[in-house]
């Protein structure tokens, strides 16, 4: 699923996108970042991303300097509201 | 307080989660309940004096040790004490001789046979009695049948057997006792410690989920479950839940390594060295996270609300609380069950309940990972 088609997020997962949105907006990070930045476990986070990525609110691409590694950036709220209208 | 019945009230089609009802002399209870162990009967013995109020459970728990000296059973002032409380608050009373992993490979039948006549002849309600764990449906039947007939009264039989429990024979000896004892006890050890807790335990969610609405079954007791686990600290209770265990009677410490830790007080000064209950997560989180989350230090208001107006210490304070949040999500769980399609949006709504679902529904050692 992408940007052009989302679904509504489990109330932790929108809960925890709220928070990264606010720190990082559509800018990318690693999940190293955010772990360090929420102090939150990884094993938490990977679901969390999974979620976001599964129901279009996330964007996910390979790393360039680590293949095993990803890149994310959020989708604003509004893009993803307007998706859903 | 002596149980007439179990059966299940309602099974959840979509998740499995299954919903018990407890009929007693005393009343109606639901599965799924927090215990009163050894811990918390001593913040409870603090408020009696005070006249404060008691936690509400029907079922309240005691993990003996073995004394380092004598290597005997510590049947202590303490143990008479809380089998009064719990007669006197009208509790079902369950003591368990708790085992080191040790202790449970060596354990055999001739020393479990000794270990059930000592509590027998102590005149208890229901006694454990715990299964070998390379014990096959044979000998542990014909164990059972013996242990009846030292029975005096009323007295009933819980029998033990250890989720590491050989798993050629777990799952033929569980469906041999379920529902012919009222209570089953598993002496809980995580899934991930090893391969046989893992099978075993999704034997046992598995014969939990089969047994039909209106029909008699076993209410699970599982003894020495942990706080929480895992790197994402999920609450202990929701995997014991997750894996079809009703009573989740956490692991108690000996009381020579509580002197020890009590000791070491000033070691534990910080609010960032204790991990409390947290309703949102459904699993613990400490000072630090909770400033990030939630923009304040909840632990530090637990501490100033509780400790002084309701005559707890810090530690009693904390598992208070976690007892409160704990039966709070649980007995959330059980409603959940009984409005049907309730229970995935419920798990989901909590961070640690959900991770531990969905990794807990993968292959055997694979791994949540950026792939998925």
């Amino acid at each position: 699923m992408n940007a052009d088609e989302s679904e509504p997020l489990p109330r932790w997962v929108m809960r925890k996108y709220a928070q990264i949105w606010k720190i990082k907006r559509d800018s990318p990070f690693t999940l190293d970042e955010v772990a360090d930045a929420l102090k939150e476990d990884k094993k938490i986070l990977l679901v969390f991303l999974s979620q976001l990525r599964r129901r279009g609110w996330l964007q996910a691409e390979s790393n360039q300097d680590d293949a095993r590694r990803k890149i994310y950036r959020l989708y604003s709220p509004e893009r993803v509201l307007e998706v859903m209208n | 307080m002596k149980i007439e019945k179990v059966f299940v009230e309602k099974v959840d089609q979509d998740s499995k989660f299954v919903l018990k009802r407890v009929v007693t002399r005393n009343g109606i209870f639901l599965g799924r309940q927090m215990p009163v162990t050894n811990s918390l009967f001593n913040s409870e013995r603090a408020r009696k004096s005070y006249g404060l109020s008691l936690l509400r459970s029907p079922i309240q728990t005691y993990h003996l040790h073995k004394d380092r000296s004598t290597s005997a059973w510590n049947y202590d002032r303490k143990f008479n004490e809380a089998r009064q409380h719990a007669r006197d608050n009208n509790r079902i009373f369950l003591p368990f001789q708790q085992r080191t992993v040790q202790q449970l490979t060596d354990l055999d039948w001739a020393t479990s046979e000794d270990d059930l006549l000592e509590l027998l002849n102590l005149g208890l309600q229901y006694v454990p009695f715990a299964v070998p764990e390379n014990a096959t449906v044979d000998q542990c039947i014909k164990e059972l049948e013996w242990a009846k007939t030292q029975l005096n009264g009323s007295q009933e039989i819980v029998p033990v057997l250890s989720s590491g429990h050989s798993v050629v024979s777990f799952r033929s000896i569980l469906s041999k006792l379920w529902g012919k004892y009222k209570i089953i006890g598993i002496h809980f050890m995580s899934p991930q410690t090893n391969p046989e807790p893992g099978a075993n335990l999704r034997d046992l969610w598995d014969l939990n989920s089969q047994i039909q609405e209106g029909q008699e079954t076993s209410l699970i007791v599982g003894f020495n479950t942990r706080k929480h686990y895992h790197s994402s600290k999920v609450a202990g209770s929701f995997v014991a839940a997750r894996h079809g265990i009703d009573i989740p009677s956490q692991m108690q410490m000996p009381p020579e390594n509580v002197r020890g830790m009590l000791s070491r007080k000033e070691e534990f000064p910080s609010d960032d060295a204790n991990y409390i209950y947290d309703r949102k997560e459904g699993g613990f989180n400490k000072a630090s996270q909770q400033i990030i989350w939630y923009g304040e230090n909840v632990t530090q208001r637990l501490l100033s609300e509780i400790t002084l107006a309701e005559r707890l210490d810090q530690f009693q304070a904390f598992s208070w609380n976690d007892f409160m949040g704990q039966q709070a999500d649980l007995y959330e769980l059980n409603m959940a069950i009984l409005e049907k399609k309730r229970v995935q949006q419920l798990i989901e709504s909590k961070s640690r309940w959900h991770t531990y679902l969905l990794e807990s529904n993968k292959s055997p050692g694979t791994e949540i990972n950026e792939e998925d």
